[in-house]
Order: structure tokens, then C-alpha cells, then sequence
């Protein structure tokens, strides 16, 4: 759905175990927005998809599995190289 | 690790960044918390990154905030960067998660400076992916250099709603070269004559009622379709947006789009105090709580001032000269100034307070939403995104006898996710308080409780508290 | 002036479930509650239905609960026949924790201590628990951190969404015909020769019968009507996570998942009067027993924590008790308003309503306390 005005610097990340180059101190969900992915999450209720909403921490909307840990809000992450993202699928998976 | 420090600084928005700046120029011992990696708050998000081409596509007013981020970073400031905070406590500890450990500061006196979040209006297929705000799209602009693609949305960008913020990102999209499609111009009608009494006074304000006429006629001028009158707008599709529909008169039109951006102006983002126990009064021209303050931005608890859109909204300009003056009563109360050197600084920056804030009543009375906005949603619209309760199921708990939103979100669950009743607090609010046919400010809001950002029980369990 | 046969005050749970029962019973009953904001048990409830180790001291109080255990799954059933809100009752059995052979010890003679008080079979349908050593316990519920030594077990504990039984009750009442009066915050109690006046705002409502479920409130409300009721304010403080898949089906003393998938976890014993704020140490010291439980929750994050006061009688057990002075007032307090629901919509309306029940509600009137004070 985005586009970026300039390119510039690229890190690359896997998404669900693809890789991708997304920009260099970008957010996580704006990587995804990027990537036009579609949705983030589906939701733990009734596994509908989400995708960011307000990009500024409030709304909670683009909870991702980011590096194994689940639920983290992915407009508050800054995407790193090598860095592992995930769409959550429903509650987390935490197991015992 | 339990630490101290006089003065703790939530917030690195132009509220924040001003207090902590002016209480460290006379002397104060200051700690700024924020939870971004860079300061300037959302409106002047990735200020420090803009270059010139960049701050040409966001104005004038986003530029004022290099120079607030530049004073300080010379500062003396201390400057706690990528930290959330998520709990206060009246006896000021403040609860601090950094990169994955949590950590507990002590302060003497302590500013809330957390600013402003849009207003949530919930509407039907406003959870859709590709229905987002406004605001989000600016934050996108700014940080990441992103604007809506339109190869990928048929039709291009929808923008919807009211508010200023709405035609200034329809005018940086403008400079950055994007198609908009349409603007729903949803702001009442009764709006305008509303606020016409008030704009004389928003006429000698500093330059803002030219700044929106101009931004309206630049509009115009590029030909993007600004639709006024518009209602009931509501985005349909199945696993993303395809289309929005809205009223204009008695008709429905429809616009194919994968992309709507909403906005229907702004809040205080009040939960940090909330959660604090700060009293706070129903602002009936603002539509919205906000924190009851003194002239300083004291509150009710002792040693604890707001600052900023946080305590009312009121701008960005408005929110440096609070941060200064709070600045002046923290500086005073830790024993570094007396009373008359604090008056006597305060006094200039009261005036220039007082000058930039006469704008407020006319935007206030043009663009703030009728309640009817907020309670009128059809019973099967989700209300709390989290949770996916409808405006049926809380008028239907509201039926049995609940007589307010905390028995409802017992009933329903509505707030019980993880925003934590941030999006739907008002609108469950409004919704009840139109069910039982009383007032919002009688029905009350969600009582907030901490913790206010997400901590792992890991981290708590190993808090450094006695 | 609205009039009704009986008037219940207070809606939390207690008030609801004698409320329903007497509706039930064909009795013309209106509740009189507070409105949003209120000190309200019934919102900050743990939610257990929990039988094993209650009633040391007083064998009736062992009786009552394990009775109450008895008749929840019916009354789930009938709550969910009548509203279709199912409040996920769960008899799965429930498990206390220990972390150190004395603590092991010490719950074996606890529970063996009641099942030797014991009433008899009529009265008592029995006290059956098992303590489990680390192995047992590990078949039972995967994932239990190393400090953890075995626990106690027993079959007929069970949970609840507390929140849903409290509204499939407020629901079943009103269908029943019943008065739910919010905003009625009772100000005054007036006997009268046929009954009483309620004082209420400028208002006043009459009844045959009153009965008190205040919680806490019943302190104040008690000498209106000739009785002193010894119950206390107790802060609970109570954390909550966000969904996980589930992990544990049963729950622990301390920790339960719920049908949404969130874990709840508690809970603190504090005396501090009318405050219900939660704290950094409270809730530092539940996550601790959390994750010192079950290791793998240190990464689940926290959504939600809030405090509430438990109406605690002076010596922990419920009190139901008839006014000497006016024989159609009656006092109602308990902690347990969750595993005592269904009790209460049985029995102890039943009582109310001048039944015969059994076991019987004798032992849990205020008098013990005088016989006490006598002493």
C-alpha cells in the first residue's frame, strides 16, 4: 500500500521465514505496511486480520512475534539485520 | 536497579523536551523518559533525520522542532530514550521497562508530558486492514519517507473525518506528489456556525486561521475532491478495505479504495496519569477527559504537574510554553529558584501562552465531533478493537443495569485487551451514557489502572521494590 | 412508595445469588445496589470454586462449601438454560502449591485437621484430597519450575468466569421478574410495624423482608436493623496476562487460565482499610510466585492488574444471620461469594423463604460472636 519518496539504506529481515531488505530505521510495522502484506495479525477473538492502525503505540493492533518473543508491538520496534518477524497468529503460543 | 533523580520528564514530545531543557538550564537535576529512540514526540517525530527536501514536504511548523530537539540534546539533561513507562505511583516511583529490564526511579517531583492520541470514532469495517488513521500516515511520512502508493490502491487514498491534522497530511501528500482521491469532509455543518463567533479572536491568534485557509485553497487548487457534509462513512471488504461508503444528503455514494485514513481530531493521551489516580474533568468543548490542573500544571497528587497536550489540547507551541512553566514550579518546589524568580520568569511565557491559545474556542466549536458521533454506532459495529465487542452487546449490558463503562467492560469485556480501553474508553463511554439517556460526565470512564505499557511477568517478578 | 415483598441489598454476588433464589421461590423481590462506582467484590473475584482446606474451626463451614462444590455444576447448567451465558464452570479439580517439604507437611495436617472435624455423611458429603508428590503432580500439569515440591489435590474444585455468572445472574433475576434498582445506594433503614422503609436519595422503598449483602458495607448497615456485623475490608490485588494458548487446565490456588486464555494470577491478604489501589510490591510478589510456579509465564506479559476489598468476617466464616429484633431481617456476608453462589441461590434463599435446609445455617449466626465476647 506505501511506498517509500527516496530509497535509501536497507537491512534485511525474514518475515514469516522470508527475507526481505526493508528500510534502515524504519518501524517494524512500517516494514510490513511496506511489504504490503496485508495484515500483521490475526486477532486471539475471532482470528480476524489486523493490520497497524494508529503507528504511535496506542491502539495495539500490530502485536508481532518478533526475535521468538510474541505480542510486541511492532510501530514501537526498529527493524535490525537478521531480525526474525512474525505475524501473530490468534494468543500468544508461549508453551510450558 | 533503584535509582533517583530530582526531576523525571515523561514524554520527549515539545511539552517534554521544553521542561526538561529549562529545568536543567536552572540547575535541576533532570531525567527525560520517552519511548521513542529519537526526541520530538509525535509531531515532530524524526525531526533529527529530516533533511531539507523532507522538511519542505512537512512544513513549516514541523521544522520549529529541530531547534526544540537541538537545545535539548546541549542540555544537561539526562536522556532515557527507547523507555516505557508503565506504572506511578503516588509516592512518585516510576516503573521503567528499557530494552527488556525493568528498572525503578525515585523522583521528587515529576512532569507528565505524554501529549495527545487521535480521537477513536469507531465506524462499521474500521478494524479492516487498509483502514488506518491519519496521524499514522504523518508518522509514516516522517519517519520512514512513506506515502500511499498508488499503484497498489485502486483509486487512490481516501482521507475522512475532520480536524486540522486531516488537511495537513492531505497537503504533505500533495508536496510529496500523491493522488488523493477524495476528501470526506465530515466536520458538522453546525460546526462552522459555531464557531464563527469565536474568529475574532482565533483571527489574532498566531496565524493559524491563515495557515487552514491556505491548506484548503492549495487543495483546491490541485483539484482533490474535498466533499463536504459527508456521514455515516463505513469501509467494507473482506480481509482488507476495498471500498468506503458514505452519506451526502440522503444519498450513499461509494469509492473504491484500499486505503482510508481517518482522523477525527485529537485527545489527550491521558492514561499514565489515569492510572496515577490525577483527577481529571470531563471537557465538554473538547468532547474528552483531561487532567484538572493549576496554573503550573500541578495536579492532585504532590510533586506531580502535567504538561502539554497531555493536560488539554491545546497545540505544539502551546505545550513548549507549559513545559517551560511547570519547568519553573519544579525548579521552585526543588528549592532552586524562589517564588518571585519563578513569577518573574513565568510571566513572559504566560503571555506568549496566553496569545498562541486564542485560536483554541473557534477549533474547538469547528471541528470537535457531536456526541451523537460517538454513541450513534449501529448495534453490530465493533466497539473495543481488542476484544471485538459490538455497541449491541454494551447496550444490551447497559439494559440489565449497568450504570456505567466499568460494569460494562465486567460484562462484556470491552477495554479488557491489551489497549487496555485506550481506543474504546470515550466511545463506550458515550455509548453508555446515550443508552441510560444521561450525560458522559455522569456515566464516568474505565478506571485505568497500571501497569500502562506491557511488562512481562518476568520482569516484574524481579522488581527492585521493598 | 415502591413496595416489594423482600428487598436485597446489594448486587454484587451474594446479593444476586440470594436475590435469584428468592425469585425463583415466586417471591417479589427488587435489589437495591449502588451504581459504577462502588467497592465491588464481585469485579475483582478470583474466581474459584474451591472446597479443600476450608472449615477448620467451624465443621459446618467444610460441610456448607463442599455442598455448594455439589450443586454448582446443575446450577451452571440451569444459569446457562435460562441465559445462554455459558461462565465456563470448569470441574477439572484444583491443586495448592508447595515449595518446600514443611510446606507439605503442613497442608497434609491442615487438610487432615478438617477431614477429622468432619460432619457426618448426612451433613457432609465428604473431604477428599490427595497430596501429590513432584511426579504426580507433573503428569497433572507440565512445566512447574524446580522449586516446586508437590502440591494437594482436590477432585471437586473447579472455576468460573466469575464476571459472567454474576451477569447470568443479574439476567436470570430480572427475567424472573425480578427488580434490579441501581443507583440505590441505601442510606437508611427503617423498621416499621409491616416491615421496613428504605431510606434511598430522596426516596424510600418498603419491604416485608430486607435482607443485607452489602460486603463491606454491612458493618454500617447491620446496627439499622439491631445486628453488629464483624466484617472487614481484605485488599486482594490480582495480575492478569494477555491470551496464551492454553497451558494449564487446572488451576492452583494462586493461578488459573481462563476461557479466554488470559492467566490470572493472585493475591494478596492486606488490611488497609478502604484503599483498593494496587501496588508495586503486591504486584512484584505475585508475578514472583507466578513465575517461581510455572517458569516459562516470565515471558507472558501482563494486561491488566487491579485490587478489591473482600468483605471478610472476623473469623473467616460466612455469616447468615436473622435480626433478634426484626425476625424478617437478615444478615448475608461471606469471601466466597463465587463457590458459595450456588449455595446461596439454594439454601440459603430456601432458609430465607422459611424452608428446612441441610445442612443448616445455625452455626453461621452472629451469635457465635457473642459467645466469643462472653469468654
Amino acid at each position: 500500500m506505501f511506498k517509500r519518496l527516496r530509497e535509501g539504506p536497507t537491512v534485511t529481515v525474514t518475515i514469516d521465514d522470508v527475507e526481505a531488505a526493508v528500510p534502515e530505521g524504519a518501524s517494524v510495522a512500517a516494514a510490513i505496511l511496506l511489504k504490503n502484506l496485508g495484515h500483521c495479525r490475526t486477532t486471539p477473538v475471532s482470528g480476524e486480520p489486523r493490520a497497524p492502525y494508529c503507528m504511535m503505540g496506542v491502539c495495539f493492533e500490530c502485536l508481532m512475534e518478533i526475535d521468538g518473543e510474541d505480542n510486541r508491538q511492532a510501530c514501537l520496534v526498529t527493524v535490525e539485520e537478521g531480525m526474525k518477524i512474525r505475524r501473530q497468529e490468534g494468543a500468544s503460543g508461549l508453551k510450558p | 536497579m533503584s535509582e533517583r533523580c530530582a526531576l523525571a520528564v515523561i514524554g520527549g514530545g515539545p511539552a517534554g523536551l521544553a521542561t526538561a531543557t529549562t529545568a536543567a538550564e536552572l540547575g535541576v537535576q533532570v531525567e527525560l523518559f520517552d519511548e521513542q529512540s529519537a526526541p520530538g514526540g509525535q509531531i515532530y517525530r524524526a525531526i533529527e533525520n529530516a533533511d531539507t527536501e523532507h522538511q519542505a514536504i512537512l512544513g513549516q511548523d514541523y521544522a520549529r522542532g529541530a531547534a526544540l530537539a537541538q537545545s535539548f540534546r546541549a542540555s544537561a539533561a539526562g536522556y532515557r530514550s527507547d523507555s516505557d513507562v508503565w506504572a506511578v505511583t503516588p509516592e512518585r516511583q516510576i516503573g521503567v521497562i528499557s530494552f527488556g529490564s525493568a528498572d525503578i526511579v525515585d523522583a521528587q517531583f515529576i512532569v507528565i508530558a505524554t501529549g495527545s492520541m487521535e480521537r477513536a470514532l469507531p465506524f462499521p469495517g474500521w478494524t479492516l486492514p487498509g483502514v488506518m488513521t491519519a496521524g499514522a500516515g504523518q508518522v509514516l511520512l516522517k519517519q520512514e519517507g512513506m506515502v500511499p502508493d498508488d499503484t497498489l490502491i485502486g483509486g487512490g487514498v481516501v482521507l475522512a473525518g475532520s480536524g486540522p491534522l486531516l488537511l495537513l497530511v492531505a497537503s504533505q501528500y500533495l508536496h510529496a506528489g500523491v493522488a488523493i482521491q477524495a476528501l470526506l469532509d465530515m466536520t458538522p455543518r453546525a460546526g462552522y456556525l459555531q464557531a464563527l463567533p469565536h474568529l475574532p479572536l482565533a483571527l489574532i491568534a498566531d496565524g493559524y486561521i491563515g495557515k487552514g485557509r491556505a491548506l484548503k485553497a492549495e487543495l483546491r487548487r490541485a483539484d482533490v475532491p474535498i466533499i463536504s457534509g459527508v456521514t455515516n462513512i463505513s469501509a467494507n471488504g473482506d480481509d482488507r478495505i476495498t471500498s468506503v461508503e458514505y452519506d451526502i444528503g440522503s444519498q450513499r455514494q461509494t469509492l473504491d479504495t484500499g486505503l482510508l485514513m481517518v482522523h477525527f481530531g485529537v485527545v489527550p493521551n491521558g492514561h499514565l496519569a489515569a492510572a496515577l489516580g490525577v483527577e481529571e474533568i470531563w471537557d465538554r468543548r473538547q468532547l474528552c477527559w483531561r487532567p484538572s490542573t493549576d496554573a503550573w500544571g500541578g495536579t492532585n497528587i504532590d510533586g506531580v504537574a502535567i504538561a502539554g497536550d497531555c493536560g488539554g489540547i491545546a497545540g505544539a507551541r502551546a505545550a513548549e510554553y507549559s513545559g517551560r512553566l511547570a519547568a519553573f514550579q519544579a525548579a521552585c518546589s526543588l528549592g532552586l529558584i524562589d517564588a518571585e524568580e519563578r513569577d518573574r520568569l513565568a510571566a513572559p511565557v504566560r503571555q506568549a501562552l496566553k496569545r498562541d491559545i486564542r485560536v483554541r474556542p473557534f477549533l474547538e466549536a469547528l471541528f470537535t465531533p457531536p456526541a451523537s458521533l460517538m454513541d450513534n454506532a449501529v448495534d453490530d459495529t465493533v466497539i473495543c478493537r481488542c476484544e471485538e465487542v459490538t455497541a449491541g452487546r454494551l447496550r444490551e449490558a447497559v439494559s440489565l443495569g449497568c450504570q456505567g463503562p466499568n460494569q460494562v467492560k465486567a460484562f462484556t469485556r470491552a477495554g479488557m485487551g491489551p489497549c487496555q480501553g485506550r481506543q474504546c474508553g470515550a466511545a463506550v463511554s458515550h455509548i453508555v451514557a446515550a443508552a441510560r439517556g444521561v450525560e458522559v460526565e455522569l456515566v464516568g470512564r474505565f478506571r485505568v489502572r497500571p501497569p500502562v505499557k506491557p511488562i512481562t511477568l518476568g520482569a516484574l517478578a524481579t522488581l527492585d521494590v521493598d | 412508595m415502591r413496595a416489594y415483598d423482600s428487598v436485597v441489598v446489594g448486587g454484587g454476588l451474594v446479593g444476586m445469588a440470594v436475590a435469584y433464589g428468592l425469585a425463583k421461590r415466586g417471591i417479589n423481590v427488587a435489589v437495591a445496589d449502588e451504581g459504577d462506582a462502588a467497592f465491588r467484590a464481585a469485579r475483582g473475584n478470583f474466581a474459584l470454586v474451591w472446597v479443600h482446606g476450608k472449615g477448620g474451626g467451624l465443621p459446618r463451614y467444610a460441610s456448607w462449601t463442599r455442598t455448594s462444590a455439589d450443586l454448582w455444576p446443575a446450577f451452571a447448567d440451569e444459569l446457562k438454560d435460562r441465559t445462554a451465558i455459558d461462565a465456563a464452570y470448569s470441574k477439572r479439580g484444583a491443586v495448592h502449591i508447595c515449595f518446600s517439604d514443611d510446606e507439605m507437611a503442613e497442608q497434609q495436617a491442615k487438610l487432615e485437621q478438617v477431614a477429622a472435624e468432619a460432619e457426618p455423611s448426612n451433613l457432609n458429603p465428604g473431604v477428599e484430597f490427595e497430596m501429590l508428590d513432584r511426579p504426580a503432580l507433573d503428569k497433572l500439569m507440565p512445566g512447574l519450575g524446580p522449586d516446586v515440591v508437590g502440591a494437594s489435590f482436590s477432585a471437586v474444585d473447579g472455576h468460573v468466569n466469575s464476571l459472567m455468572l454474576h451477569e447470568a445472574l443479574l439476567k436470570s433475576f430480572q427475567d424472573l421478574g425480578g427488580h434490579y434498582l441501581p443507583n440505590h445506594r441505601v442510606l437508611d433503614i427503617n423498621p416499621k410495624a409491616d416491615g421496613f422503609a428504605l431510606k434511598v436519595g430522596d426516596d424510600e422503598i418498603g419491604c416485608n423482608c430486607v435482607v443485607l449483602a452489602g460486603g463491606i458495607a454491612n458493618a454500617w448497615l447491620g446496627p439499622m436493623i439491631g445486628m453488629a456485623v464483624p466484617v472487614k475490608p481484605l485488599r486482594g490485588q490480582i495480575l492478569v496476562t494477555e491470551r496464551l494458548n492454553p497451558v494449564f487446565e487446572i488451576p492452583t490456588s494462586l493461578m488459573r487460565q481462563t476461557g479466554e486464555g488470559t492467566v490470572m494470577l493472585g493475591d494478596t491478604r492486606e488490611d488497609v482499610g478502604l484503599d483498593e489501589g494496587t501496588t508495586l510490591q503486591g504486584l512484584r510478589k505475585i508475578a514472583a510466585n507466578g513465575v517461581r510456579t510455572f517458569p516459562f509465564l516470565a515471558r507472558a506479559r501482563l494486561v491488566r492488574s487491579w485490587a478489591a476489598l473482600r468483605p471478610m468476617p472476623q473469623d473467616t466464616f460466612s455469616i447468615y444471620s436473622r435480626s433478634r429484633d426484626y425476625p424478617n431481617a437478615f444478615v448475608v456476608n461471606c469471601h466466597s461469594g463465587v463457590t458459595l453462589a450456588a449455595i446461596h441461590a439454594e439454601h440459603l434463599a430456601g432458609w430465607i423463604a422459611g424452608e428446612d435446609v441441610v445442612p443448616g445455617v445455625e452455626p453461621f449466626s452472629l451469635d457465635r460472636f457473642d459467645v466469643q465476647a462472653a469468654t
